[in-house]
């Protein structure tokens, strides 16, 4: 005690005090404090948090009751897993220290978590709220994953169980399926950066169809690198669809949201990407077939159309054409023969007529005599032709009849008379045809009168 | 002529299937597409035939440049043993 004390008790002082300087005391209490808070973990809430252009932040933590300046320098604001906000209650690790030039007392800050929410949970949900904000995850982001894929891009550690259970997967799946696997850190410093390059390498080829960027399951810290925003960009930004594939079914990175597709695991993202080869083959087979059957039906379907159309056009037509001369042939043909047949008629009424006049002319024994003397003659010739003789005979002897029987030579049997003009040998039917004095001659069933036309009587 | 994707060869062989299907083409555009159709189909053979399986995986060379090589994998130290 002291120094100071008996300084300022005695007012002049004894002996020459020491006299600091500002900086000199400043110093001093910096390196007093420095000492005695090398390192303190302190809780509180921040306020008037403020973000400089050279990367450092600067803000003040207080309780209800007190409050102290913060520094977090840019260094360890990497660190810092969230971006602190006023109002969050936070539990930091820090160094007290004097800022010499204001003479403020400060703490450095080394590291910083929130309370409450984990600093990684608290940093997820800041850069998933910031990339949604952007639209990074808008369905209409989203590309479809090529159904038949060639070529895998893989973006994971060469050496873990992820890439050994996609291989496994997909040779199962397609034994066909390439696979380029672009090896890199997935846990740990700059792992982050790797698979952000990855993704940008595989993009830079043109053989990837589609990218699974993952790796298996871990701590929060050890999938961590999925959840920094280099790698979300990155995905964003790939040209190639990305699948991810981080960690287990409960696992949600911020990759997930921004990938094309996420998948529970790397197995499953596998089993997404790679479709069987076997279903592809028996696709391509299918399609084929339906393809080929229906070309053959519809060659079918022209194929009977064709058959029609010749039917009907090339063939049947020319025979109609041909049909219609053969139909007027025939008509002809049946004309003809209708007019033979009336030529028959007319020639078989001159026959009856010259029957009638044979029959006038000769009496029927001359005729009989005559036939007596035919048949004799023929039988005599040519005893065959006896019977067509004898049927013609026959026939011409009917007609004979049947012309008798309307012979009006019979009708004078029955007391009636024919009345002939002498003058003009005609019959008389009308007293017009006869004047008194003319002779006529009358035939009677049996000789004939001449007589005088007495008067014509009306 | 650029290859032809298998993906994009599927998809015409799918849509001249349905074409025909609709039974609206002439007979002339039929076998046209017909055609067109066996021809995406033996392209989508073919590169199913000739597809073989490679796994490889970037690495960089003395000049720092990425390059395939053949990566190995449990599938082939177990096929070698089966033998």
């Amino acid at each position: 005690m002291t120094q100071a004390q008996s300084q300022t008790a005695g007012r002049i002082p004894a002996e020459q005090p020491h006299v600091y300087s500002v900086s000199e005391i400043t110093r001093d209490v910096r390196a007093i404090l420095e000492a005695a808070f090398e390192t303190a973990w302190i809780e509180g809430e921040i306020s008037n948090f403020r973000q400089a252009a050279s990367g450092h932040a600067y803000f003040v933590l207080k309780d209800d009751k007190a409050q102290i300046k913060c520094v977090l320098f840019r260094g360890q604001r990497m660190g810092v897993k969230f971006t602190p906000e006023d109002g969050d209650q936070v539990l930091l690790l820090g160094r007290v220290t004097v800022y010499e030039a204001r003479g403020d007392y400060q703490v450095i800050v080394e590291a910083m978590e929130p309370k409450g929410l984990g600093a990684l949970q608290k940093a997820f949900e800041q850069l998933k709220e910031k990339l949604a904000k952007e639209g990074l995850f808008d369905e209409s982001r989203k590309k479809p994953l090529p159904e038949v894929p060639w070529k895998i891009g893989i973006v994971t550690s060469p050496t873990g169980a992820a890439i050994r259970d996609m291989i496994h997967v997909i040779r199962r799946r397609n034994p066909k399926m390439s696979i380029l696997l672009y090896p890199a850190k997935v846990q740990g410093e700059g792992s982050a950066e790797e698979i952000a390059q990855g993704i940008r390498e595989l993009n830079k080829r043109k053989d990837i169809d589609v990218l699974i960027v993952g790796r298996g399951g871990g701590s929060i810290e050890d999938l961590w690198a999925f959840n920094e925003e280099v790698v979300a960009r990155a995905i964003a930004e790939s040209k190639i669809p990305v699948v991810s594939a981080v960690g287990h079914e409960i696992d949600f990175t911020v990759a997930d949201f921004v990938s094309d597709l996420r998948a529970p695991t790397p197995s499953a993202a596998a089993e997404l990407v790679v479709p069987k080869l076997t279903d592809i083959e028996q696709d391509l087979q299918y399609l084929t077939n339906q393809m080929i059957e229906r070309m053959e039906e519809d060659i079918e379907d022209y194929r009977e159309r064709v058959r029609y159309l010749v039917d009907r056009r090339f063939f049947r037509e020319p025979r109609q054409i041909l049909e219609a001369p053969t139909q007027r042939l025939d008509e002809m043909v049946q004309r003809l023969l209708r007019g033979l047949d009336q030529w028959v008629l007319v020639k078989r009424g001159s026959l009856t007529q010259i029957g009638y006049r044979l029959f006038q002319a000769s009496p029927s024994r001359q005729l009989k005599t005559l036939s007596e003397r035919r048949i004799d003659l023929v039988a005599r010739l040519q005893r065959r032709m006896e019977s067509q003789i004898n049927l013609k005979k026959e026939k011409l002897g009917g007609v004979a009849k049947s012309l008798g029987a309307l012979s009006p030579l019979n009708v004078l049997d029955r007391g009636y008379s024919i009345t002939t003009s002498q003058k003009t040998g005609k019959a008389v039917t009308s007293n017009q045809q006869v004047k008194k004095g003319d002779t006529v001659r009358i035939r009677l069933a049996k000789g004939q009168l001449d007589a005088t036309v007495d008067e014509t009587i009306e | 002529m650029a290859e032809i994707k298998f993906e994009k060869a599927m998809d015409r062989l799918e849509h001249i299937v349905e074409e025909l299907e609709k039974g609206e083409l002439d007979i002339d555009k039929s076998l046209e597409i017909f055609e067109e159709g066996i021809k995406m189909s033996r392209v989508c053979s073919k590169k199913l035939n000739e597809a073989e399986q490679k796994i490889e995986k970037l690495t960089k060379n003395q000049k720092g440049e990425l390059v395939a090589e053949l990566f190995p994998t449990d599938a082939d130290e177990d096929v070698d043993d089966d033998d």
